[in-house]
């Protein structure tokens, strides 16, 4: 590991370029596989590691050029970290990797199952906030939770096939998932800040 | 890792040839300097602050100014300060990139008798106090604080100091950490870092050399409230979430003091002669410390030159300061949710900053996390100790390198879109350093130029945000409005400062700035964001339904327009006198600020339009066959 650090900062920082390769792929970077599921703890180790090379604080003292490089590696870092460590971001890197762009504000979900669960989601969450029913609040974050996780396999599931078969019903049945994703993960953090705000 | 640990040949670091750095708090009551020493074997590194001559280790940060300029700093300043209450500058860190419009209040601040220069004509500029000397910046008072200390180590360590960190509160915003550090410069000083104070408590107690463990400081200093929750393994100090207010602190307790007194005898802050309220404000202090160990004490004070005597119990004391201490129980409770942690899972509780002396904020602090928080080290010199720490490994004295301090901002930046909405673009309690970058579009058609303002804040419009800097790109070629494509890219470094640039990626113009904050928003807003962004969600979202709406109506109206101007001849009299009826309805709608009014008009100006624009596609594809270049026929 650290001979192997100790080329990449010979290749990157030392260099008398004055850009730095930034490895794109954060899968490569944080040497994981390029799945959805990933393993949290070595995710943390690695981060520590890298972190531990590159951070502008161990380039005090040296040329002003190997600090601003870091300055920009360390920070490279820190979002490939942020986004390998949240799922919808990680899905979409995953996405991103293989061509595939999502657009939030425009993709619609196909899924006419889904867009009336979501209704009823929202009108329950505003009937609950409305009401301050802090109960209800919960229990529409547990089964919020439930249907996030869900997802989360499923995309896990379809993702595998992904290199095999170049299909672009597959490609929409993954972007859908991120989509539900993402709507999960808002409804979650709106459920989760007026549970909070009830109970001040 | 050993690789960091080679030296280039002949800069071995010998024992002999340790730099010499210095870590230094600098607070809103009192500042201290620390060092590390080695001894010959380089093993053993012993922290100490570095005392004065007198063997006291707290420079009180007062400054008293003469006609010349600073004559006295520390405690001689402060035995000046009833006597010769407007040239004895204290409390000024809390002004630390402030403007005027900060400050209706000046008692708030502590420096109640020093008056705002009166020639200050921009509302924009950082505040200045008028003393016999001229008017003074709070930088400048601070950078003779740091100009003391710094001779202070000087003295102490006999030689040269090759560079110093200086501490500032987790919650400071970026006017704020740029004013430290053009402090530091002012008086000299080659700063290494800005670091956290929480950070630095975290690094003196060393508690990293325990196995992975969730820790929280709760630092109540002289003016400044911060909590940070942090991760500690192996040497590296990772915080997770941080929060505070930046204007809260024992000061404010002094005050409840003085506001209560004045109260029992009838007075007001007015009645009080520039001296009196100086002497008052020391007797309160001064009865808060001694409640930390009596029951009860008697305050004595004159007011328009009558004596008063008072008895002030610590249950009293308790009630008049409890609604200071919920806020800042609140706010660690808004950190663990950020954090998505629970009290029990935190493993320890640090209090740092000399108001945690305070037995009901030791009371309050137990009850959240449920155990007895760590007073182990001194709380007033944990901070100063933690910085010389990291001074040390910094310039690679340490043996102890693997010692990281990995931060967050603790406010989010953003730029003002159109509609005087703020889009974020880091937000808060992201890991630093951090780049960010974003694309935006203009807006109109044939527009040359963006003007990019930049702010820091949690809430959704520019008014209720900090206003950082404001620049323009400019040079963008004329395009049809959303065609030009503009990168805006957030760099936040290790020291928490942020620059920005932006480049129109088509022609690839650039512009950038080095963000030199304009000091332009009240104190208490700053404090208030984290909260504010909460509780005001819902009138927000409003605000923002509005504005978005307001932002499509003219942007609506002006494509239309730019349309007929060149198409209208494809509609007939009565499509355009349609057409424009609905626009003037829309201009008049636009007026009333009522969202629902305004959107009902947009979609009836927006159905009028959906043949003129069938009609325009279908004249584009057919000039396109014809052999012109689509380009040629867009205006």
């Amino acid at each position: 590991m650290r001979r192997k650090l100790h080329r990449l900062i010979n290749r990157t920082i030392e260099s008398k370029t004055h850009t730095v390769k930034l490895e794109k792929n954060f899968f490569k970077l944080f040497e994981l596989p390029q799945q959805f599921d990933t393993d949290s703890v070595a995710m943390k180790r690695r981060f520590r590691v890298l972190q531990r090379n590159f951070h502008p604080d161990r380039y005090i003292g040296k040329p002003p050029q190997e600090h601003r490089l870091a300055v920009q590696l360390s920070a490279h870092i820190n979002t490939a970290f942020a986004t390998l460590s949240d799922p919808v971001k990680r899905a979409e890197h995953l996405l991103n990797l293989q061509g595939i762009e999502i657009d939030h504000q425009q993709s619609t979900i196909k899924d006419n199952v889904f867009l009336l669960k979501q209704m009823e989601f929202r009108e329950t969450l505003e009937q609950a906030a409305f009401e301050k029913d802090r109960l209800a609040l919960s229990n529409i974050l547990t089964e919020v939770s439930d249907d996030f996780k869900v997802c989360q396999i499923e995309f896990a599931k379809k993702i595998v096939n992904l290199n095999s078969t170049e299909s672009q019903s597959l490609t929409d049945s993954l972007c859908n998932e991120v989509s539900k994703m993402y709507f999960y993960q808002s409804l979650s953090n709106e459920l989760n800040t007026n549970i909070r705000l009830l109970s001040q | 890792m050993a690789i960091l640990k080679i030296s280039e040949p002949g800069q071995s670091p010998l024992p002999h040839q340790f730099k010499k750095v210095i870590g230094i708090d600098l607070g809103t009551t009192n500042s201290l300097v620390a060092a590390v020493s080695h001894d010959g074997s380089g093993e053993g590194e012993f922290p100490a602050v570095l005392n004065d001559l007198e063997g006291r280790a707290m420079l009180p940060s007062v400054v008293h100014y003469g006609i010349d300029g600073a004559d006295c700093v520390g405690h001689e300043a402060m035995a000046l300060a009833a006597q010769d209450p407007f040239n004895t500058l204290a409390s000024f860190k809390r002004l630390m990139g402030r403007g005027i419009d900060d400050i209706d209040d000046l008692q708030q601040f502590n420096v109640a008798n020093d008056t705002v220069s009166t020639d200050q004509k921009k509302s924009t500029a950082m505040i200045r106090l008028a003393t016999v000397a001229g008017d003074i910046t709070p930088l400048e008072a601070s950078a003779e604080i740091l100009k003391s200390l710094f001779n202070r180590a000087q003295a102490r360590l006999g030689g040269p100091i090759e560079g110093a960190v200086i501490t500032v509160p987790a919650y400071f915003d970026d006017a704020q950490r740029q004013a430290t550090k053009d402090a530091a410069s002012l008086a000299g000083l080659k700063l290494l870092r800005l670091i956290n104070e929480p950070t630095a408590a975290a690094v003196a107690y060393g508690l990293d050399k325990a196995d992975d463990r969730l820790v929280v400081i709760y630092d109540l200093g002289g003016g400044t409230f911060d909590v940070s929750i942090l991760q500690l393994s192996d040497g590296v100090f990772e915080v997770l979430a941080t929060s505070g207010n930046s204007s809260l602190g024992g000061d404010d307790f002094d005050l409840a003091i003085v506001q209560w007194a004045l109260t029992q005898v009838g007075c007001v802050a007015d009645d009080l002669s520039p001296s009196e309220y100086r002497r008052l404000l020391a007797s309160a202090r001064a009865v808060k410390q001694q409640l930390t160990e009596s029951e009860a004490k008697s305050i004595d004070f004159t007011c328009a030159n009558e004596r008063h005597q008072l008895n002030l119990s610590r249950d009293q004391f308790n009630a008049l300061i409890t609604p200071l201490v919920n806020t800042t129980v609140e706010v660690c409770r808004s950190s663990l949710h950020d954090a998505g942690l629970t009290p029990a899972e935190i493993a320890d509780v640090v209090l740092v900053g000399g108001s945690t002396r305070v037995p009901l904020v030791q009371e309050r602090v137990a009850e959240l996390f449920q155990q007895k928080p760590k007073v182990d080290v001194d709380p007033d010199k944990v901070v100063a100790l933690g910085a010389a720490i990291q001074a040390d490994v910094l310039i690679g004295n340490s043996s102890n390198a693997d010692l990281l301090l990995l931060d967050v901002t603790p406010l989010s930046l953003g730029i003002e879109t159109m509609g005087g909405l703020v889009e974020k673009i880091i937000h808060r309690n992201t890991s630093i350093p951090s780049s960010r970058g974003q694309e935006f579009t203009t807006y109109k058609d044939g527009q040359t130029a963006l003007a990019i303002h930049v702010l820091q804040g949690e809430r959704d419009l520019v008014a209720d945000c900090r206003s950082l800097a404001r620049f323009e790109l400019r040079g963008i070629p004329p395009m049809v409005a959303g065609a030009a494509r503009i990168e805006v890219t957030f760099k936040v470094d290790a020291d928490g400062l942020l620059e920005v640039s932006a480049q129109e990626i088509i022609t690839g113009i650039t512009a950038n700035i080095q963000v030199k904050p304009s000091y332009g928003l009240a104190d208490n807003e700053i404090a208030e964001m984290l909260k504010a962004s909460y509780s005001y969600a819902e009138q927000d979202r409003d605000a923002r339904m509005l504005a978005e709406q307001k932002v499509e109506a003219i942007g609506l109206i002006d494509a239309v327009k730019a349309a007929l101007l060149v198409d209208a001849d494809l509609l007939d009299e009565q499509q355009l006198g349609d057409i424009r009826q609905s626009i003037e309805t829309l201009l008049l709608d636009i007026d009333t600020n009522n969202t629902l009014i305004i959107s009902q008009s947009v979609a009836i100006l927006g159905r009028e339009t959906e043949s003129f624009a069938a009609l325009r596609m279908d004249q584009s594809i057919r000039t396109a066959l014809q052999g012109k270049n689509l380009d040629d026929v867009v205006e």
